[in-house]
This record gives C-alpha cells, sequence and structure tokens, in this order.
C-alpha cells in the first residue's frame, strides 16, 4: 500500500512540470495529501469546486467535522494573499469507529477528498497563474494518533474563455458528491427530548419503506449524544424513529439535532442517497401525520418465523423456568377433572388467554422498551434487581401457602394456579400469565431466531410473532381441557393430594433459592442478605394473618393487625430491593464454575486480536439467570473428553456474561440475529464463517463440532 | 375478587417498575455535584493514595499519557507544568492519572514515569499509575487529558476539557479559554463554577 503511494506520487512528481495546473502532493508518514481542483482553468469571478484529497495508510483514519470522543478533523488555515473566497468543507458521510470502552469515533478511511467552493476574485487577470494556499492540520489515527501537517499549493490559470475541467479529477470530485449529505424534502424530521436523550422521527409519503437494516445519526457539534451508545431504530409503517442517548458532558436536554443520518438502504427509493441532512429542534416541525399501518407482508419466510415461534413456544412449557407451574397446574387438572368437562375445557381456554395476552403484553413492552432506547434482550426481566426480588417473594410465599402456613383459598396461590369455583377461571387466566412471566428467561431453540427477528421488525410484525409464541406455549393447556379423556390418566383425588401439594412446594423454595442466587450474583452478599432478612419479614408478615384470622377477631384488631403485617411486608419487600445508584460495582465476572477452564471475559476488541491471531475460538454467552446455559455447561464442560479435545485444539474459551445487561455482548447477540442467551459460537481459521452450536449442548453435539475444526484434511478427503 | 385484581396490578406495577430501575449504571462515572468516586492508586515512588486523603483540600486530576499528541502539546508548551506549579504552591493536590495498560500507548514502568516527569520538568503532587485502569473507569475518564476538580468535601466541581481550542497544535495554546484555569479562579473565590462541564477532547484513554 504504502510503496503504491511512494509509486504515485513518484509518478506525480514526473508530469507535474508538464501541467498546468499545478498541485503539489504532501507525502507525510500515514498520508498523502493534494490540494486539488475540478477545473485546470478558472474564470474572474467564477465559482468552482476545491478540495483536500487525502489517500490514508491502510487501517488508519482521519475525522470527521465531530470528531466523537476523541481526535480532530482537518483544519485549514488559508494563508494566499489574493482574495479567494473559501467555503466551509463539504463533509462526507463518515463511518462510526467503535474505539472500545463505549467509545466512537467519526471518520473516514481510504481515500477521502474534503471539498469546498471557492469563488475567484473579480479582478483576477485572464493569462496569469495563481496560487492558493493553505496551511493544514490533521490527526491520523489507527489506535495509536499521529498529528500530521503540510503546506498545500494549488495553482490555477486564469481563463476569458469557457473553463477546462480536469479531467482526472472529475471522477473523485464525482464520487465525493454522491457521499455527501443532502436535503430530501419528501423526509420529514421531528424531535422529541425527554431527559436521557431525544427521539429523531423521520417519516415520508414518498414511498413504502423497506425493512431498513442500520440507520445511524451523526451530530454535527461535539457533545450532543454520545457517541458510543447505541442508536436503536425502528421502523413502522412510513415512520423511522431513532433512539439517541444525551451526553454525558451536555448539562441541559438537548435543544437541536443537526447532522446528518446515515442510512446503509439510501433514503431514496433507489437507494442511491446515503445520508440526509437533519436540522430540527423540539417541537419544530409537526407532520400531519396520515398513518398508514402497513400490514407486514405475509411472505412465506415470515410463516415460517411464524410456526418456529409457535413450536418454540410449545417447547418453552419443558424449559426448567416453568417448571413450578406446571407442577402447579398438573395439580389443578387433576383437582378439575372431578368437575364438569366444559369447565375443564374452559379453564384451558382461560389458561390460554392470559398466556396470550402477557406475550402480547411483553410485547408491547418490548416495543415500549426498545424505544425507550434500551439494549435489551429475551431475559431482560429477570435482569433487573427489583424483579428478581418480587419473584423470589411470590416463589416463596406461594411455597409456604403449599406448605399449609396460610390459608389457600384466600392466598397468592388462587391466584397462582388454585381453580374450581366460578374465581377459579380467574386463576386460570392469572396462572397462565405467571406462567409466561417464568418463561422469559429460558430462550429455548428457534426462539432466539424467532425474537431475533421480532426485535427488527415493525412494532405490528414483532405482535404477531409474539402472539405466536403464546399460542404455542398455550397449545397444550388447551389440548389437554379439549380432550379430558386424556385427565384419565391422571389419579384420582384423594388424602394423598394434600401431600402431593406440600410436596409441591419444593420446587417453589427451589426457584426461589435459584432467583436468591442470581440476585446475589448482580447485588453482592449485601444484597443477598438483604433479600433474605425481606423474605424473613415477609414471613413475619404472613405469619401475623395466619395467627390471627380475619374472621376471629374484632374490627379494630383486624384493621390493626393487617395494617401491621402489609408494613411489614411492603417494608420487607422495599428493604431487599437496591437502592438508586447503590449497583454493586464487582459484578463483572460471575465465575462461581468455570469447570477448570480458563475462561477469558468477552470484549469486541479481544475477540477481534484472537481471531486475527488466528486461533480456534470457543464463545459461551451465559448469564447467572439462564438455567439452560447451566445445565449445559454442566453436562459439556464436566465431559474430560470434550476438555481434552479443547486443549488439543488449543481453543480459547471466551466466556460472555449477560447476566448485568452488557451492551457489549448485546451488541455481539444481535450480530448473530440473537436476542437471548445461550449461544454458543466457534470461530476457527478452519472455518469460513463462525459456527453455531445448537442451543441444547450434549457432549457429542460439542464433539461433532471439534471434530469439523480439527478434521478439515478428513472432510476435503470425502468431498474429493 | 379484590385480592386478584390487587395481586394482578402489584404484578403490572412491578413489571412496570423495570421501566425505571434499570437505568443505565455501567456509566456512573464523575458526576458534577456528586461525590467523586473514591480510589486507592499508587503512584510512581510506591506510595498509596485515596481520595480521603485530600479531605479538606481541593484536589485536580488529569489524565496522562505521554504518547498522545494533545497531552504532548500541552507539556510542550509548558502549560500543563505551569498549572501544576501555580496550584500545587496554592496547597491544591494535583493528581496525574496514568491508566494505559501494560503493553499500550503511554504506560510506563515507574522509574521511566518518574524519568519523564523530571524531564518534562512536571510537577503533580503524585502521578498515580492507574495500571488496570480501575480509577479512570470509575470516573469515566475517556480521553488524555481528560481534567476533574474535588472540592475539599469530595464532591466533583468540574469534568470536562482542558481548554476550548481541541486540537493537538502547541499554537493553539495561546488565546485558548482553559477551562480548568477559570473553575479553580471561581471556587477559590468561593463562587460557582460557570462552565463545570463540557466534552473532554484528546486521545482515549489506553484501557486494557
Amino acid at each position: 500500500m504504502k510503496t503504491r503511494l511512494l509509486l504515485f506520487f513518484l509518478l506525480l512528481t514526473f508530469f507535474l512540470p508538464f501541467q498546468n495546473t499545478a498541485a503539489q502532493p504532501v507525502v507525510t508518514e500515514n498520508a498523502v495529501t493534494e490540494l486539488v481542483s475540478e477545473q485546470k482553468t478558472i474564470q474572474p469571478g467564477q465559482t468552482f469546486w476545491i478540495g483536500v484529497h487525502q489517500e490514508l495508510r491502510e487501517g488508519w483514519y482521519v475525522y470527521y467535522r465531530n470528531p466523537g470522543d476523541s481526535g480532530m478533523p482537518l483544519m485549514l488555515e488559508w494563508v494566499h494573499d489574493k482574495d479567494f473566497q473559501i467555503g466551509d468543507i463539504e463533509w462526507p458521510t463518515p463511518l462510526w469507529i467503535d474505539v472500545s470502552a463505549g467509545m466512537a469515533s467519526h471518520g473516514y478511511y481510504g481515500s477521502v477528498l474534503f471539498m469546498m467552493e471557492a469563488t475567484a476574485p473579480e479582478d483576477l487577470i485572464p493569462g496569469e497563474e495563481y496560487t492558493l494556499m493553505a496551511e493544514a492540520d490533521w490527526l491520523i489515527c489507527e489506535v495509536l494518533c499521529i498529528p500530521e501537517y503540510a503546506d498545500l499549493e494549488l495553482t490555477l490559470l486564469v481563463t476569458d474563455e469557457e473553463p477546462i475541467y480536469n479531467e482526472d479529477n472529475l471522477a473523485l470530485f464525482n464520487n465525493t458528491r454522491t457521499q455527501l449529505p443532502v436535503v430530501l424534502d419528501y423526509w420529514k424530521a421531528e424531535a422529541t427530548i425527554h431527559s436521557s436523550g431525544a427521539t429523531l422521527t423521520l417519516s415520508t409519503d414518498e414511498f413504502p419503506l423497506p425493512d431498513y437494516s442500520e440507520i445511524v445519526y451523526f451530530a454535527k457539534e461535539e457533545g450532543e449524544i454520545e457517541n458510543g451508545a447505541a442508536q436503536p431504530f425502528n421502523v413502522d409503517g412510513n415512520t423511522i424513529t431513532i433512539e439517541l442517548k444525551k451526553s454525558t458532558y451536555k448539562s441541559g436536554d438537548i435543544d437541536r439535532l443537526w447532522g446528518l443520518v446515515y442510512n446503509a438502504s439510501g433514503w431514496d427509493e433507489a437507494g442511491t442517497i446515503p445520508s440526509i441532512i437533519v436540522d430540527v429542534s423540539p417541537g419544530e416541525e409537526s407532520v400531519a401525520a396520515s398513518d398508514v399501518a402497513t400490514m407486514p407482508v405475509l411472505s412465506s419466510r415470515f410463516m415460517l418465523i411464524l410456526v418456529f415461534a409457535f413450536i418454540g413456544g410449545m417447547i418453552l412449557n419443558l424449559m426448567p423456568c416453568v417448571f413450578p407451574i406446571l407442577s402447579i397446574k398438573v395439580m389443578n387438572f387433576m383437582q378439575m377433572a372431578g368437575h364438569d368437562p366444559k369447565k375443564v375445557r374452559l379453564h384451558g381456554y382461560m389458561f390460554g388467554a392470559g398466556v396470550l395476552l402477557s406475550f402480547l403484553f411483553l410485547a408491547l413492552l418490548l416495543i415500549g422498551l426498545r424505544a425507550g432506547g434500551q439494549e435489551l434482550g429475551w431475559g431482560f426481566q429477570l435482569q433487573t434487581p427489583a424483579f428478581i426480588a418480587f419473584m423470589t417473594f411470590l416463589m416463596f410465599a406461594l411455597g409456604l401457602s403449599l406448605m399449609g402456613v396460610f390459608e389457600i383459598g384466600n392466598s397468592l396461590i388462587n391466584v397462582a394456579g388454585k381453580a374450581n369455583t366460578g374465581e377459579g377461571m380467574r386463576g386460570s387466566f392469572f396462572s397462565g400469565i405467571l406462567a409466561t412471566v417464568l418463561a422469559t428467561p429460558c430462550t429455548a431453540p428457534f426462539m432466539g431466531t424467532a425474537i431475533g427477528v421480532a426485535i427488527t421488525l415493525p412494532a405490528t410484525t414483532s405482535l404477531i410473532i409474539f402472539a405466536a409464541l403464546g399460542l404455542g406455549m398455550a397449545a397444550p393447556y388447551v389440548l389437554l381441557s379439549s380432550f379430558p379423556a386424556l385427565m384419565k390418566f391422571m389419579p384420582k383425588p384423594g388424602a394423598w393430594m394434600e401431600t402431593f401439594k406440600q410436596a409441591m412446594a419444593f420446587p417453589l423454595f427451589a426457584t426461589a433459592i435459584w432467583l436468591i442466587w442470581v440476585y446475589g450474583q448482580q447485588a453482592g452478599i449485601d444484597g443477598l442478605t438483604r433479600l433474605l432478612v425481606g423474605l424473613l419479614l415477609l414471613s413475619l408478615g404472613i405469619w401475623i394473618l395466619h395467627r390471627w384470622k380475619a374472621v376471629q377477631i374484632s374490627g379494630t384488631a383486624r384493621i390493626v393487625s393487617r395494617s401491621i403485617a402489609t408494613a411489614i411486608i411492603i417494608g420487607g419487600f422495599l428493604f431487599s430491593v437496591p437502592q438508586a445508584g447503590s449497583e454493586s460495582p464487582g459484578n463483572e465476572i460471575s465465575s462461581s464454575n468455570g469447570f477448570g477452564i480458563d475462561w477469558i471475559a468477552y470484549s469486541e476488541s479481544g475477540l477481534q486480536q484472537k481471531i486475527d491471531e488466528g486461533n480456534n475460538i470457543f464463545i459461551d454467552f451465559t448469564a447467572a439467570w439462564c438455567i439452560t446455559c447451566k445445565a449445559n455447561e454442566r453436562i459439556v464442560f464436566s465431559s474430560d473428553r470434550v476438555k481434552d479435545k479443547f486443549n488439543d485444539l488449543n481453543f480459547v474459551m471466551v466466556k460472555a456474561d449477560w447476566t448485568n445487561r452488557n451492551p457489549e455482548i448485546t451488541r455481539a447477540l444481535e450480530s448473530f440475529g440473537r436476542n437471548g442467551v445461550p449461544l454458543y459460537v466457534i470461530y476457527s481459521p478452519s472455518l469460513e464463517e463462525p459456527m453455531i452450536l445448537p442451543e441444547l449442548l450434549t457432549p457429542g453435539i460439542v464433539m461433532d463440532a471439534l471434530e469439523k475444526v480439527s478434521g478439515g484434511t478428513t472432510l476435503t478427503f470425502s468431498d474429493s | 375478587m379484590k385480592k386478584t385484581a390487587f395481586l394482578s396490578l402489584i404484578i403490572a406495577a412491578s413489571v412496570m417498575l423495570l421501566n425505571f430501575t434499570s437505568s443505565d449504571s455501567e456509566r456512573a462515572g464523575a458526576v458534577v455535584g456528586q461525590q467523586a468516586p473514591d480510589f486507592s492508586v499508587v503512584d510512581a515512588h510506591g506510595n498509596m493514595h485515596s481520595l480521603s486523603d485530600f479531605e479538606g483540600q481541593f484536589v485536580i486530576l488529569e489524565w496522562l499519557n505521554h504518547g498522545c499528541p494533545f497531552v504532548r502539546k500541552h507539556y510542550d508548551g509548558n502549560n500543563m507544568q505551569e498549572l501544576q506549579r501555580k496550584y500545587t504552591e496554592k496547597g491544591v493536590v494535583w493528581l496525574s492519572v496514568v491508566s494505559s495498560a501494560p503493553g499500550t500507548q503511554g504506560y510506563m514502568e515507574p522509574e521511566e514515569t518518574l524519568r519523564t516527569a523530571e524531564e518534562k520538568g512536571a510537577a503533580p503532587t503524585a502521578i498515580l499509575l492507574d495500571v488496570d485502569g480501575t480509577m479512570g473507569r470509575a470516573f469515566d475518564a475517556r480521553v488524555t487529558p481528560h481534567m476533574y476538580i474535588i472540592n475539599p468535601e469530595g464532591i466533583v466541581e468540574f469534568n470536562g476539557a482542558i481548554d476550548d481550542r481541541p486540537t493537538a497544535r502547541a499554537r493553539d495554546l495561546e488565546g485558548a479559554h482553559n477551562y480548568v484555569v477559570a473553575a479553580m479562579t471561581s471556587l477559590l473565590n468561593g463562587e460557582p463554577v460557570e462552565v463545570a462541564t463540557n466534552t473532554p477532547y484528546g486521545c482515549t484513554v489506553k484501557y486494557e
């Protein structure tokens, strides 16, 4: 690369004396810089285009007007004596360059032209030559940054005839013009401001919008938005919304969105315009939004996704997270079997409706949160400490209830599962909801794909996919209740049921322990202890409620005892929930069990380095709250055969721990079209593309995958 | 019946709670008006320094990397050294922090750190070697030079750029408005800081 540039420079120096436009390319350590003109000759008073053209060393970049979190754009100081008017640089659409640690640069690689409009003074004399002179300063970076500078010159011949274009530079100028942001009047921009950032809304009625894959807003000024933050966008009908996070260094609210918006698919229907200029202040532009709700296309691909979503929903029932609820439901069905079959069917439908509705609710929440600018995934509920604490309380209370500590008829379990009266219909409905809430952290096979697709699609499409998931999960219950004949295989009710019911408390307690463990991973030993104290208060409150039963005591005592109990329970919950801002710092790696493997923590830069070095790499995307992940790890990594194989192939073992939402890992999951864990990926120089393993692992599956990595020769043998 | 409705409300409310409790905690950093993150870092002489050691004194933090052109601008122009002298003479604590990980630009062994400081005529209270980047990340230091001012009560008073000329050219020191000087002048006069935060400029901190 460098030698080629040098050759180019040498050639130029040879030919330069014979040209009438004399431009002087300056070779610095990392760039060849030249002041160029689109025209060889100019007329007095005429407007023409000049530019600073830079050929950069491979892998090095220079900066956009707003350089991002570090760096400096090209600076020009004009020092010629004639009064040429030279306009501001027309900045081409930059690239978003990730510089790790949540920071980003905006810049250009390769060949770049910084164009400017120049106007010649009226008093130029035809036939004479004039020279434009500039002192240019720029910073060029790879990992390190080097400041470079050059004195640039451009000599132009003045003519009173038609100006002659510089054929060599025409293509350069024209190509750059296609990269400049433009104003497209059929796109309307609107900005809404919130305390943590801003929402940029772009809409058009010009053509139906395709599914855009990549849209990035570049602020023209520094210190407005957080450069390294993700910019989640959503295309819905004729409207695109882009979420922008406010810069940490911005003291007030964002008051202006001024910059350009890049779209990988282009902004016109033909897809030729890469970026448009936006300049809006909040509430300034209001569009008469004739919201044309476009139905998602029911293409065969979309139908396939729906089928997968349905199957994924069904498989959810087999996931460990749903297990406690399943056991409660099984108990219910047994109780209901003795009743009217119509009623049983109705219970099934109610349960199904509960599941379906909560899936839709989740979808709406997901859409809302996504719009709220969060990088989130399918397991997002269980990542919030407050939610985990709440679920622990619920599980513990349900367990106590099953044990008979407090009355079942009026208790939580009524909601969670028990159903034998009219009120029981409600119970079935809510147990459907509970089952769904519990199922979310386990991403079953197929579901990863469906959710991954759903998150990138318009809101209506996401809703349909979630509905399919819900239907899938509800299907077995509806079937079972519609064909109560199957119920015959259930044991008859009797005294043993009380024993069975009490025994069912243990899975709930086990779930509570698991939740407490997850909580401990996030909040540390102190937080965990607070939660346990909270549970103690909960049991105290429940004991008060039960010891002094409502029917046995007078009105005042009832009110007093109930208030005390409620205060204790709510106080216990508030006590165990982490205070805002006191999040534990050391929650990076939960290396509770590495199975004797040297795991290294995931980082984008670290991974890229290992890939570049030509290593075999295994990445385990996991989280403390993901039981499927833990089960997989236990099954696979306790096998010495598998571990030896990994060792033999010199695998670099990378653990991407998603216990706390880590944006870097969220991005990595998204790059594989996933939105949840587990995910297992193998990189190897012998593979053309990274290999994705199934979500349910066995030692056999892993061994087969490793064979493919090691046995490249064997495979070619069978191929030929 | 009522209980069911009440509980459904609780479930709904707690699910809603997610929206508010899941604020981005990944990037707390040093926020103006709030307590500065504490730190315990060894300096180039091997002495341990904590923020609590400097209770009752103003503390200026300067993120340092002598390989960075933006830092060189301030050292070659003798600007940083003058500021260090000016404020340490007034009893202000000046800590230069190197968060470059070993093997990255700006990382130096303690002896080399001291030698370089002497060559450059630097005069900070101490040069902290934040080798693993813990302190840098706690403060969310992004670039060199990234500047912070902490008041005697441990509250962050300034977080941002050293001046208003985001260039690597030494000649731009002349006529630049120095935000640290402006803030310190206000603080020493017991006045509020006018510009308490802005975007720092420079090279990215070379964390491991």
